[in-house]
């Protein structure tokens, strides 16, 4: 079959218009600007969910203090209010604070390590 | 380039290096630029798809998978977005009766298109190949102007190696029909 010159040389023959001059650099411009686009819409999505969830953890937070935190409050001088904490919630209160600054510690430390090894990559 | 070093250009462009892709668009554009304009057979048109086409293989680099050359991947993508244009605008092509086909001696068409010197012989081959379906159209341009292997066809065009092998001496005796009976 590869000898039918005859084939080869009429789909040669038949002219083809040819593309503009300048299909390249407008295709590239396209790339671009698909790129752009992407990151673009990768943003916003992020953005997205960072606010969902920040949302969600401060819904759930307030339900925490609402169902299992109790607290009164006294009002000895106007306008500063005065928390009394019950000996129940207080323990709660402290293991709340140590898994709070537990987890900003992994997450520091998540970041720190995260970053170090992004520079020792760009190298 | 072979085809690992396209896919180190590949592996770069996924990395964020966005202006390594236009060694793409400048090693394939025209290649696949002439495949569509056969399809479609506008310039305007044809423009357009093909730009469809780099802009379609740019956002699904990361499929590519490397079990075959870029080329023949990029053709397929191309290949399929000319067949949704032409599927929108709903082309006819004349059909050839399969008893006539069947007629054709073997003989015949293998000493057919040897000859190239007979210029009213080429003039109504190119008539006959404007006369071939989509289909066929891809599966000529392919084997004879970019040298593609039935493989690589079977693969631009999800068919089996044999199905193409079929197919292309199929379109031999079509092409033959078409010039000797003047459909």
């Amino acid at each position: 079959m590869n000898n039918d010159k005859a084939i080869i040389k009429a789909l040669q023959s038949t002219e083809i218009p040819r593309l503009s001059a300048d299909f390249n650099l407008r295709m590239m411009a396209e790339v671009y600007r698909a790129v752009e686009r992407k990151k673009k819409r990768a943003y916003v999505l992020g953005l997205c969910l960072i606010s969902g969830v920040s949302l969600a953890l401060i819904g759930l937070a307030v339900y925490v203090f609402y169902t299992y935190f109790s607290m009164n409050f006294k009002f000895e001088l106007p306008g500063l209010p005065k928390i009394q904490l019950s000996s129940a919630t207080k323990s709660i209160y402290a293991f709340s604070t140590y898994i709070a600054l537990l987890s900003l510690m992994l997450i520091g430390l998540d970041n720190y390590i995260r970053r170090k090894w992004l520079t020792k990559k760009m190298k | 380039m072979n085809n690992q070093d396209e896919i180190n250009y590949i592996e770069r462009i996924l990395a964020g290096e966005t202006n390594l892709f236009s060694y793409f668009v400048n090693s394939y554009s025209n290649s696949i630029h002439s495949l569509i304009v056969r399809i479609v057979l506008t310039n305007e048109d044809a423009e357009e798809l093909t730009q469809d086409s780099f802009l379609k293989a740019f956002k699904k680099l990361d499929t590519f998978k490397g079990d075959c050359s870029f080329s023949t991947w990029l053709f397929r993508i191309a290949y399929n977005t000319a067949i949704s244009a032409t599927r929108k605008r709903k082309m006819e092509f004349p059909t050839v009766d399969e008893a006539m086909m069947e007629s054709v001696p073997d003989e015949a068409i293998e000493t057919f298109f040897d000859p190239d010197e007979n210029e009213i012989k080429l003039q109504k081959l190119e008539e006959a190949i404007g006369k071939l379906n989509v289909e066929e159209k891809t599966l000529i341009t392919l084997f004879y102007t970019e040298d593609k292997s039935v493989a690589e066809l079977a693969r631009v065009l999800d068919l089996s190696p044999e199905n193409v092998k079929v197919k292309l001496y199929r379109v031999r005796k079509k092409l033959y029909v078409l010039m000797t009976k003047g459909i």
